[in-house]
């Protein structure tokens, strides 16, 4: 039998290996998609949990978890769209896409 | 709008004040014009309502309009002229109608002659506005008006610094008056307002006469109107009454330079004479008599109120006169006589004597503007105020020195000119004084005054006019004063010689009296022309004059012996009682170093540690904090992390 706990296990998981992906990584790209990472991990929760907690036993599914993965999903491709953007121009102007090289903003 | 309607007598000095203001600084001739003819002007509009003064009616004219409503509060601006005004616009603008004149002939040639009569023609609208104000608030707002236009035309040669600061010492001292003025009127319409409502009066915010209702009516003073402790001390609104008489009275003792406020009239003498004649002599100075006239109804109630206003009167008048044997400046000793005779008046009020005040501020209005003018001929003559310098100057001014000297017989009260009915008539009130203020303070001291200002007048006119003169280069150059500065002063010379009789007759004094006179005052008799006022006005006159005459006349008598013999009292005198040195002395020590404290609470705590400190810490603060951006995102990410892990770490 598969509970609620080993999704949240999985998701969990998933969602630290993103962050490690973010914390490590130096490539601009990589990074995203490490964050894409944890994002997909939040969406796995989201998921379970409608499916065990919200669902009364018998009762037709309200499907609120789904939704609010419908608008993370849409959040996720508009925020790449930018971010791709974003990298593009970094490589443009600083011929890099290494994050440290990218250090300009600080006091 | 018709030609007799009170508005004109505010709309006429106002309009011209600001027609040469805006128009006519650069053309002398055309702003003495302006100014001259709205001063007749209303002179005229204010004189077609006598006859109906005279047929006897109380109220004869009223129009407001409602300046300011805020909550239940409708405060009003407009006329209320009853017999009381019509007295003082008759003379504010007849005598300030006859300095204008004169004042173009004093003034001729001067650079700031135009700014001159803008600032007179201010003061005129001020002056009118409290005349004929129908209320406090209003009364208040002019009052405060001749106080700037007092201040503008003391320092009207304010290049000069004692002009400049004799300006700001009179603003000040007033504004010690006005705040206790202001205070007394809130405090009067705090404790009548109710009274008045329930009376049914529909009167704007401190209505003279609905006052004066509230406060006559039956049971008000006797109740309560706040309580103490728990009902323990009960304050009716008797105590409310005298609290506020009090403290309108210190109004009365700023305007009217009343010991201890006046210390500013002798020395806004540094303005023009012809300012000095209208606002610091005949008018503006009288104002505070005046406003006693008109609100005696506060203190009538209390025999302590008005015992206060006729000992602070006395005083002034005994005081001023001791000042005024020892100066040289012959427009400071005519200063100093101006408080002691308001002195005089301020008592007469305090007495209950109404008609008698209000006599003498006529007359005093007539002869006081024709001493200031004639001491301005003379000063325009030899160019010093310095009587020690001048002498013989009779053979030079033969019509200015005559005119002097019936104006000062006229201020000794020699029969029949017109200070002796005045002046009589408020020693009569002190011959036999109410009980209240039947002390040896009112009861003596005025009848040493008048002995006091015989002399000094009788000393300022032997040293001015007769005996050989002292300084022979001034005396050569001395010549008499244009027609236009001449022709004012017999006017008011005529005035001072007849005004008596003429408002004696056939009970004139009784039409002008408040519509907000309180009932009961005792009905005075006035001086008549027999044997035994007569020599006593005489025998008074006679031994002043004759002192003086034995000392600076005959020289009989050495004055640096008496002087010399009288050291520490003559030094006291002269010194001005050291009254100024005490302000002096507390201005220097108490006030400045209380200003010190406050100066340096300002700078240390204030601006050092709260606005200065608050910058530091945030810039402080914004030193060390800013080290975290360190541009790094993988560094962010990570403060990122810590922040999370710290809340969830509090939450659960």
């Amino acid at each position: 039998m598969i509970t609620l706990q080993h999704w949240l296990v999985l998701s969990g998981l998933v969602f630290t290996l993103g962050l490690c992906g973010v914390m490590m990584r130096r490539n601009v790209i990589l990074v995203m998609m490490s964050i894409e990472i944890m994002l997909n991990a939040a969406n796995l929760a989201l998921v379970a949990f409608n499916k065990h907690l919200v669902a009364a036993p018998g009762a037709a599914v309200p499907p609120d978890g789904q939704v609010l993965v419908f608008f993370t999903i849409a959040v996720a491709a508009a925020e790449v769209a930018v971010a791709l953007v974003i990298a593009m121009l970094l490589f443009r102007r600083l011929d890099t896409v290494n994050v440290d090289d990218v250090a300009n903003l600080r006091w | 709008m018709d030609l007799t309607s009170p508005w004109l007598i505010l709309l006429l000095p106002l309009a011209s004040a600001a027609l040469i203001t805006l128009f006519t600084l650069k053309s002398p001739r055309l702003s003495a014009g302006i100014s001259i003819a709205a001063v007749w002007g209303a002179f005229a509009v204010a004189a077609s309502h006598l006859p109906a003064v005279l047929a006897g009616h109380d109220v004869l004219l009223e129009g407001h309009f409602t300046w300011l409503a805020a909550g239940g509060h409708e405060f009003q601006y407009g006329y209320l002229v009853d017999g009381l005004s019509m007295i003082m616009l008759l003379v504010v603008t007849g005598v300030g109608g006859l300095i204008h004149v004169y004042a173009t002939g004093y003034l001729h040639g001067d650079p700031g002659f135009s700014r001159f009569f803008a600032c007179i023609s201010l003061f005129m609208f001020s002056m009118l506005g409290i005349v004929m104000a129908g209320n406090f608030f209003q009364i208040f707002i002019h009052w405060e008006l001749v106080g700037v236009s007092s201040y503008l035309l003391i320092g009207y040669y304010y290049r000069k610094d004692s002009a400049a600061a004799a300006s700001n010492k009179a603003f000040l001292t007033n504004r010690v008056g006005d705040f206790g003025f202001m205070l007394g009127i809130l405090l009067l319409y705090y404790a009548t307002r109710d009274v008045v409502g329930e009376l049914g009066l529909a009167a704007g915010a401190g209505d003279f006469r609905a006052m004066a209702a509230a406060v006559a009516s039956p049971g008000w003073l006797e109740q309560a109107a706040m309580s103490v402790g728990g009902g323990r001390w009960v304050v009716t609104n008797e105590h409310f009454l005298w609290v506020a008489g009090a403290l309108t009275f210190m109004g009365v003792m700023g305007k009217s330079a009343q010991f201890p406020l006046h210390v500013w009239l002798p020395d806004a003498m540094e303005g023009p004479t012809p300012v000095s004649a209208l606002i610091h002599a005949a008018t503006m100075v009288a104002a505070g008599v005046y406003l006693l006239g008109r609100i005696l109804f506060v203190y009538a109630p209390s025999e302590t109120a008005l015992s206060i206003v006729a000992h602070v009167g006395a005083f002034t008048a005994f005081f001023a006169a001791t000042i005024a044997t020892t100066q040289f400046d012959i427009k400071r000793i005519l200063a100093f006589s101006t408080l002691s005779q308001l002195g005089y008046m301020v008592m007469a009020m305090g007495l209950r004597g109404t008609d008698a005040a209000m006599f003498h501020l006529t007359t005093h209005a007539f002869f006081k503007a024709l001493l200031f003018l004639g001491a301005g001929a003379v000063i325009h003559a030899v160019h010093t105020n310095d009587i020690r310098e001048m002498g013989g100057l009779i053979r030079k001014l033969p019509a200015t020195g005559w005119m002097f000297v019936i104006a000062t017989l006229a201020l000794c009260g020699v029969p029949p000119l017109s200070g002796f009915w005045s002046k009589d008539g408020i020693l009569h009130l002190t011959a036999h004084p109410p009980e209240y203020a039947h002390t040896w303070l009112v009861t003596l001291l005025p009848t040493l005054t008048a002995v006091l200002t015989s002399y000094y007048m009788a000393r300022l006119v032997l040293l001015t006019f007769f005996g050989a003169p002292r300084d022979r280069h001034r005396f050569e150059h001395a010549h008499e004063s244009p027609p236009s500065m001449v022709l004012p002063m017999a006017a008011l010379c005529v005035l001072a010689v007849i005004g008596g009789p003429l408002l004696l007759g056939q009970d004139v004094l009784e039409h002008f009296r408040a519509v907000t006179r309180p009932a009961g005052l005792p009905e005075h008799e006035y001086v008549h022309l027999d044997r035994h006022t007569v020599l006593h006005a005489l025998m008074i006159f006679g031994t002043g004059a004759g002192l003086a005459l034995l000392a600076f006349g005959l020289r009989v008598i050495d004055p640096a012996r008496i002087k010399a013999a009288l050291g520490p009292v003559h030094r006291f005198i002269d010194n001005r009682w050291y009254v100024d040195d005490l302000y002096a002395w507390i201005v220097e020590n108490l006030q400045q170093n209380a200003a010190r404290l406050c100066d340096a609470f300002d700078r240390w705590v204030i601006i050092g540690a709260l606005v200065n400190g608050s910058a530091w810490t945030t810039r402080a603060a914004g030193a060390v904090v800013s080290r975290v951006q360190t541009g790094s995102v993988r560094a962010y990410v990570l403060l990122f992390l810590a922040g999370v892990a710290a809340l969830l770490a509090l939450h659960l």
